[in-house]
């Protein structure tokens, strides 16, 4: 381990702070690490049994310095389902099927923002609990709720959709329609939920899963494993 | 760590000398002050840039309540039962407290930029990033670990040393607060810290690209230009030059992988710095993670020898400090 920049000043060992804090941070660096590589490599493929025991066990170190990276997409795109553009929809009244009907977030921010970003992660989770009827009414039921009262909106039905991606192919030889990103085939609805206002203003969501209720994706021109 | 003994000691003490000097050698603290005054900027506009939603995301009736989070943190998909995520935005979803601790959210990372009590301010700005890391988990990206990761190790360093208000206070006005420090054994440490931690995190981020098929066939560079939501410009150009895609691709694997093995190699790390600008700045256009990717080239700086820094910072000081000639008739 010989240090091959030039940081550090010119002093003799003798210099250098006593042993006992030495051994003291040198104890610290190594335990430090332990844990910060245990959650990297936990990160980089699915966990093993030992590694989830143990940031479980230390989770009280690794969640709360925010060490634990929680299966944070760094690898930027593995062109799976979840690494595609996520937004969240909110119906205020009148035909489902005219776009100008529903209000799509993000709807705030510039495209790149922390801000922008932000609302599109909430469709990302919204997506990914999807399959968890429980967990994702909570989420669902807290955005119509948000539009009732902040937003002075009723809503009339909660839904998640992802924007799927072209293959290089449809941009040489496909259609028209598949050839614009923005055409009705390439958005893939994963949630849709009927708001109900109770009467005591509160809102309760009932998730619609009948795969007739629910639109399917039309084009082909779209990317793998979705 | 140096003990005495036979010939077989002799490697373990050549290994406690070298970790001693990697490690305690006390360091000029310039590369740090940087540090400090670029993730304070950074730290404000990650404040900043909750102060439009603030109340629409973490009031009562936001998108995301208390109730909700804690809900969803509770029954997530690992299982945890205990979750260790303190923030005091959990205290109250009154707009009116929202609003005043992000004031002071504000106010502590302005005082971190500026170098105000910068022990107090940078533990305080680590604080913050936290509460509002906890306060939404879902909700957060690629950019927070790193930007704690920085500020956790900043809070051991003695990076109000010198370019800051706390120097400025503690040295004549003659000495302008740029006065070459004495060396920190807590400058190396902080500093080391850095640069092992974002070694590894160089690595986990190649290798878990080397986990899915699309880095392997070429094709992630289109896959990430295709996302027509996040991308900043128009990438569809590329599916003429499909060579160009599988270069590109290969490429940011070969770069992350690279920069965690070599950059601890004294000829290799300028080159690697350089070629991180180039590669830091094509990945925020084609992925539109823009604080990200500026986070990261921030995060180098942590391998920028400090008289590199100091001769930067004092090059332009004396530039404006210069007295102007006098006019000649």
């Amino acid at each position: 381990m010989k240090s091959t920049d030039s940081t550090a000043c010119p002093t003799s060992d003798d210099s250098l702070v006593n042993p006992t804090v030495r051994l003291s941070v040198s104890l610290f660096v190594i335990v430090h690490f332990f844990f910060v590589f245990t959650s990297m490599s936990a990160n980089v493929a699915p966990r093993s049994e030992l590694q989830r025991r143990l940031l479980t066990k230390f989770a009280f170190y690794t969640q709360l310095l925010n060490l634990d990276l929680d299966f944070a997409p760094y690898h930027l795109t593995h062109a799976s389902e979840q690494d595609v553009d996520h937004r969240v929809e909110i119906l205020r009244d009148g035909d489902t099927d005219d776009e100008e009907n529903w209000i799509v977030l993000p709807d705030e921010g510039v495209r790149g923002g922390e801000r922008y970003k932000r609302y599109q992660r909430l469709g990302r989770v919204m997506a990914m609990l999807a399959g968890d009827d429980t967990a994702v009414s909570w989420l669902a039921s807290s955005v119509g709720t948000h539009f009732l009262h902040a937003r002075k909106t009723r809503p009339q039905q909660v839904r998640c959709r992802r924007h799927m991606l072209q293959r290089w192919t449809v941009i040489r030889g496909g259609s028209a329609a598949d050839r614009d990103p923005n055409s009705a085939g390439y958005f893939r609805q994963v949630y849709l939920a009927d708001c109900v206002i109770l009467s005591d203003n509160q809102l309760r969501v009932n998730k619609r899963d009948d795969e007739s209720q629910v639109a399917q994706p039309t084009s082909s021109g779209q990317g793998p494993n979705p | 760590m140096t003990g005495s003994g036979g010939q077989l000691a002799e490697p373990g003490e050549n290994f406690g000398r070298a970790w001693n000097r990697f490690w305690f050698q006390p360091s000029d603290p310039s590369t740090l002050a940087l540090l400090r005054i670029l993730l304070g900027l950074s730290v404000l506009a990650y404040v900043y840039s909750h102060t439009a939603d603030l109340v629409v995301w973490f009031a009562a009736d936001g998108l995301l309540p208390r109730e909700t989070v804690q809900q969803l943190s509770g029954a997530s998909a690992t299982g945890q039962p205990i979750v260790f995520r303190w923030s005091y935005l959990y205290l109250s979803d009154a707009p009116s407290f929202l609003w005043i601790a992000h004031l002071a959210g504000l106010l502590v990372a302005a005082a971190l930029t500026v170098g105000w009590y910068t022990r107090i301010s940078c533990v305080a700005s680590l604080v913050v990033v936290l509460s509002y890391v906890h306060r939404a988990p879902m909700i957060t990206g690629l950019t927070e670990p790193l930007l704690t990761m920085m500020l956790l190790y900043l809070c051991f360093a003695p990076c109000g040393a010198c370019y800051s208000l706390d120097a400025w206070r503690r040295r004549s006005l003659k000495d302008h607060g740029l006065r070459a420090t004495e060396g920190w054994t807590s400058a190396t440490v902080s500093i080391r810290l850095m640069q092992v931690h974002l070694s590894a995190f160089y690595l986990m981020m190649g290798f878990s690209k080397l986990a899915g098929t699309t880095w392997w066939s070429g094709e992630a560079v289109w896959w990430l230009g295709a996302r027509t939501e996040s991308r900043l410009l128009g990438w569809t150009f590329l599916h003429d030059y499909l060579l160009l895609v599988n270069l590109w691709t290969h490429l940011i694997v070969l770069f992350e992988i690279s920069f965690g093995l070599l950059i601890w190699n004294r000829w290799c790390r300028s080159i690697l710095l350089a070629t991180a600008v180039v590669m830091w700045g094509s990945l925020a256009l084609l992925t539109g993670l823009l604080g990200f990717c500026a986070l990261m080239l921030i995060a180098n700086l942590c391998f920028v020898p400090p008289r590199v820094i100091r001769s930067l910072f004092e090059a332009g000081f004396t530039k404006f400090t210069r007295p102007e000639p006098a006019a000649t008739a």
